[in-house]
């Protein structure tokens, strides 16, 4: 046990060798970890993030769309879907029972779904909120919601053609909702999430809203659409007519107000549809117009003063052998002046009319009033009609289209044009856009009225309006008359042309256009129904009474009578509409002359809702008294304010 | 009768190596820590390594205690038993062990499994160490002096080879020749050597491109170039890379590691439990760790170089050795220096049979360093 030491003087110089060399090894590691860890770290750091992070695409809620009124006519609405991580719940029996429950679903389904080795299945897609507040409410581990966006037509079918649809993908595919795709289309968020090694997304940042959505605000008033919807409706239910179209158009500047089509459907439940059923009749279908078109004639004769009002025809006793063929009148005549061949509709003054008008001069103002080119509305697949160039009119040409026969039109084309002879003479392009707005507040962009051309003199315009007042009063149109109210207007029967070659004998195509002209604005209504099987097949018979309710109905409800004073209604001003009944959703609010100074806007009618918005926008502290409606308000509207201070206002009536 | 401190005397307990024992269990606690945050994202399974990893270390405390209390020559005189003992459970685990991770180095006994390849390292310190103690009064030449070792290593590091663990079996090549080194090779003993590797190394080349396995080979290849193929056999070293590197200068934090948490590091409680640690504590913390092992590198040559005789001298030099090649090997590796081979990091990497030959190779240091001076 005590033997002496060994010397071990050989292990010395080898032990510092060789802490030299571990030494050196534990620098080489460090240095290397240094490399890694600093030198390296910027292009390590992106590689870990490119490898953990993916970008998901959601889907962000699509653009609204609104009435003239703010009414919701389409809205995305934010859907539930109930998935599950099965690998984290726990008990896979209760949880299944508890979703079978509460989601009406196969117990055993559900429990297949989450027995499955998954990160994630659906359990059920596209649910109410309330129901996914209950799945919550049941705390099941494992168990969550997603949320999805799913379009909706709150008012079903109305102007369901204008309005169009948007897929299950959010994307519009037919209508307004096609054409304003780009600006009602949000931009899925792109939201990073962190994805493990498997790819699977594991945490992301929820958004609550698209910051980009933009809402269309139509010049469609739900109002006067239903009523022409109704109308139109009973029209073709009665007359069995195969198709029919109402538009309703501000005759001062170009805004569509209803745009009514028969068939139609519910656009909740598109693709139901038959293609046939969804095409927009209004701008997809052109048609030969018939005696409409007499007013164009008119217009032309009286604008190139080519013809009196009181100048007299030949007309023959209803028949007249021109250039080898016979034209007939539906009534005979003897003689009738130029205005009584517009007022009884006769198809023999109007060749003799168009006798006194060169070709191209006739061309010339048929296409200044935008035929034979598209309207340029804003609704997808618009069919322009056809006026051939006069080099191609053979020796009858020029008399066929002088009572609608060798032309085609479409209906919004017609009334534009329309609109343009009664209003004073300037065509303006016709749309359906009012404004494109941001989310909750200001107009991205506005449709202002766009003036196509002057067509015609005013005075032609006014001349005509006269005639046209005629119509209604003593001649065709006697139907569409409503007493009190100042109605002009033209009726058209037009024989369809027979695919075989010719004209039908039994087809035809009933149509009115024509105008209120004491309400404001002056309302241009066209009605047309396609082949009415009924007894009466003329636009006097069954189109002007279309035309008459649907103006009664419009009258009644805003007021326009001649006889009391025209109460106001949606004006041409978009911005000052809607005073009367329920006021617009944004209101317009103006800086005063220093930073921080707001000019008071006018709250009256206002909910304790909207006036709180406001408040909020120009920064103020409101102090409410009462409820109900804004009655009145201190300071008062108009004057300057400061942010900051207090805005009193006093509610009254029921709380809405 | 003696007092306390006499009977502190005869175990040596006066002379307690401390600063061995602390490091070791230092670095311990650190990788209890960061085999939770590595299994974290594994739920409730993941706790079970960590509970694992804690029996294996107390059991680790009791053997380094009961390894302490007896002196180390007894070690000397047991060396060649502990060795062939060594030897044979290699052998066994070849003919019935358990295979995992496509290779056949598992033994079970009751609920435990052990890896023998790991014990085969002290095996081969022991016994190298018993066989230069006693050098100097052997006689014969100096070759035969060169492959007598040479044969008591090659045994164990050929059944380690054949599971196959090329790393295992090429980190107890690696302490047997440095031990052989330290101890002292004669010229013509050197001349041999590097005669026989140039011999040798067209051989090995196309017999280990026959014999070695694809995933061995595709390792060596990717090593090479592991941009070659970042989603396959490159992988492990691109995604530890990258874990190293997105932990920047101080770290994203425990428990933070998004490379780690979100699974992108492979077999990351184990043998990558390096880049665990680099991705959440940073350029400081693998500073720190590694400054800890270069101190029990140096405390283990400081130990070597006061150790009593020559066994002591080896055994503790042959330890060091060990903790060297490991962390030089598996740091190497997770860093990108090294070809990827299964060593794990001594005390860090989850494993039972590694922990436990760890804190057995400080059990030798220590009771070298505490034994320097009892005759």
């Amino acid at each position: 046990m005590y033997r002496s030491r060994k010397p071990v003087n050989w292990v010395t110089f080898r032990i510092v060798l060789v802490a030299a060399v571990f030494a050196l090894g534990a620098m080489l590691l460090m240095v290397r970890a240094y490399r890694l860890h600093v030198t390296d770290a910027d292009v390590l750091k992106k590689k870990a993030e490119k490898a953990r992070t993916r970008v998901l695409h959601l889907e962000a809620r699509r653009g609204m769309i609104f009435d003239r009124d703010g009414e919701q006519l389409a809205a995305s609405l934010e859907v539930n879907s109930i998935c599950a991580s099965p690998r984290d719940v726990v008990d896979k029996a209760a949880t299944a029972r508890a979703l079978a429950e509460i989601l009406e679903l196969d117990q055993k389904e559900v429990l297949d779904k989450l027995v499955e080795d998954r990160a994630f299945v659906w359990i059920r897609r596209r649910v109410s909120p309330l129901v996914a507040g209950k799945v919550k409410l049941a705390g099941l581990k494992g168990v969550f919601s997603v949320t999805e966006f799913r379009r909706f037509y709150p008012l079903r079918s109305l102007a369901a053609h204008a309005i169009g649809f948007a897929g299950i993908d959010s994307k519009g595919l037919e209508g307004l909702e096609f054409h304003y795709d780009e600006d009602l289309r949000t931009d899925p968020l792109p939201v990073t999430a962190q994805s493990d090694a498997l790819g699977r997304p594991v945490m992301f940042a929820s958004v609550q809203r698209g910051p980009g959505r933009r809402d269309l605000h139509l010049t469609l008033d739900r109002n006067i659409q239903y009523i022409a919807e109704k109308e139109l409706d009973d029209a073709v239910r009665k007359e069995q007519a195969q198709s029919g179209s109402a538009l309703v158009m501000d005759a001062d500047s170009g805004q569509i107000l209803a745009m009514a089509v028969r068939p139609t459907y519910n656009l909740n439940v598109f693709e139901r549809t038959a293609p046939d059923v969804r095409r927009n009749r209004c701008v997809s279908d052109a048609f030969e117009p018939g005696s409409t078109f007499k007013v164009f004639l008119a217009a032309a004769a009286l604008d190139l003063a080519k013809a009196d009002p009181h100048e007299t025809f030949n007309c023959y006793k209803g028949r007249m052998v021109y250039k080898g063929h016979e034209i007939h009148d539906v009534t005979p005549h003897s003689r009738l002046s130029f205005e009584d061949v517009i007022v009884h509709s006769s198809n023999i003054g109007a060749v003799q009319v168009s006798e006194k008008l060169t070709k191209s001069e006739f061309y010339r103002v048929l296409t200044s009033f935008g035929f034979g080119s598209a309207s340029g509305v804003d609704l997808p697949g618009e069919r322009a009609g056809l006026v051939p160039l006069p080099g191609r009119w053979s020796a009858l040409t020029k008399a066929n289209i002088a009572f609608g026969q060798g032309v085609t039109v479409n209906a919004v084309q017609l009334a534009a044009a329309f609109a343009a002879a009664v209003n004073g003479g300037t065509l303006y392009r016709p749309h359906l856009m009012w404004k494109m707005a941001a989310g909750f507040g200001e107009t991205i962009r506005e449709n202002r009225r766009v003036p196509v051309r002057e067509v015609i003199k005013p005075a032609t315009s006014e001349e005509l309006v006269r005639i046209l007042r005629e119509v209604v009063e003593r001649g065709t149109g006697r139907s569409a008359a409503i007493p009190g109210v100042d109605i002009i207007g033209k009726t058209g029967t037009a024989q369809k042309a027979d695919p075989a070659g010719g004209y039908s004998k039994d087809k035809y195509i009933a149509s009115f256009i024509g105008a209120v002209m004491s309400t404001k604005p002056r309302l241009v209504i066209f009605v047309m129904l396609d082949e009415p099987v009924g007894p009466q097949k003329t636009g006097g018979k069954i189109a002007a009474p279309v035309f008459r309710r649907i103006a009664q109905g419009i009258v009644a409800l805003y007021g326009g009578g001649t006889v009391e004073t025209p109460r106001l209604m949606a004006s041409a001003d978009p911005d000052t509409s809607a005073m009367d009944t329920t006021r617009s959703r944004s209101i317009k609010l103006r800086r005063g002359p220093r930073e921080g100074e707001w000019i008071v806007p006018d709250l009256k009618g206002m909910t304790m809702r909207q006036v709180l918005d406001v408040c909020g926008r120009i920064k103020c502290d409101a102090a409410f008294n009462g409820a109900g409606l804004a009655v009145g308000q201190s300071p008062k509207p108009g004057e300057l304010f400061k942010e900051g201070s207090v805005l009193e206002v006093l509610f009254k009536g029921q709380s809405s | 009768m003696r007092g306390a401190r006499e009977r502190l005397k005869l175990l040596a307990m006066d002379r307690f190596e401390w600063p061995m024992i602390l490091i070791s269990l230092l670095l311990t606690g650190v990788g209890m820590a960061l085999i939770f945050s590595a299994t974290a994202a594994l739920g409730p399974a993941g706790r079970t390594f960590v509970v694992k990893q804690l029996t294996w270390c107390s059991l680790g405390v009791v053997l380094l205690a009961c390894v302490l209390l007896v002196d180390y020559r007894l070690l000397e005189r047991w060396a060649i038993w502990l060795y062939a003992g060594i030897v044979a459970t290699l052998l066994v685990a070849w003919a019935l062990g358990k295979v995992a991770g496509g290779s056949q180095r598992w033994i079970e006994i009751g609920f435990m499994r052990f890896q023998p390849s790991e014990f085969a390292k002290l095996g081969v310190v022991l016994v190298l160490a018993k066989y230069y103690n006693t050098r100097s009064e052997r006689v014969g030449s100096e070759v035969e002096k060169l492959l007598i070792p040479l044969g008591l290593t090659a045994g164990p590091v050929f059944l380690t080879a054949i599971q196959p663990d090329l790393g295992t079996a090429g980190v107890i090549a690696l302490v047997a020749v440095s031990m052989m080194v330290f101890a002292g090779i004669s010229r013509k003993a050197l001349l041999w050597i590097a005669g026989v590797i140039a011999a040798a190394l067209p051989v090995v080349l196309v017999v280990g491109d026959r014999l070695l396995l694809d995933y061995q080979k595709k390792r060596l290849l990717t090593f090479l170039d592991p941009w070659n193929d970042p989603l396959g056999a490159g992988y492990h070293i691109l995604q530890s890379q990258i874990a190293i590197g997105s932990g920047g200068a101080f770290g994203k934090g425990f428990l933070e590691g998004t490379q780690n948490q979100l699974m992108f590091l492979p077999v990351k409680h184990t043998d990558f439990i390096f880049s665990v640690l680099a991705e959440e504590w940073g350029f400081a913390g693998s500073l720190a760790i590694l400054v800890l092992f270069g101190a029990l590198f140096m405390r283990g040559l400081s130990i070597t170089a006061h150790a009593r005789d020559t066994f002591g001298v080896l055994a503790a030099f042959g330890c060091t050795a060990l903790f060297f090649w490991h962390v030089t090997i598996n740091v190497g590796m997770v860093t990108g220096l090294v070809p990827v081979v299964g060593v794990p990091l001594n005390f860090m990497s989850y494993g039972g049979s590694s922990l436990l030959m760890s804190f057995m190779a400080v059990a030798v240091l220590a009771n070298v360093s505490m034994r320097r001076f009892s005759y």
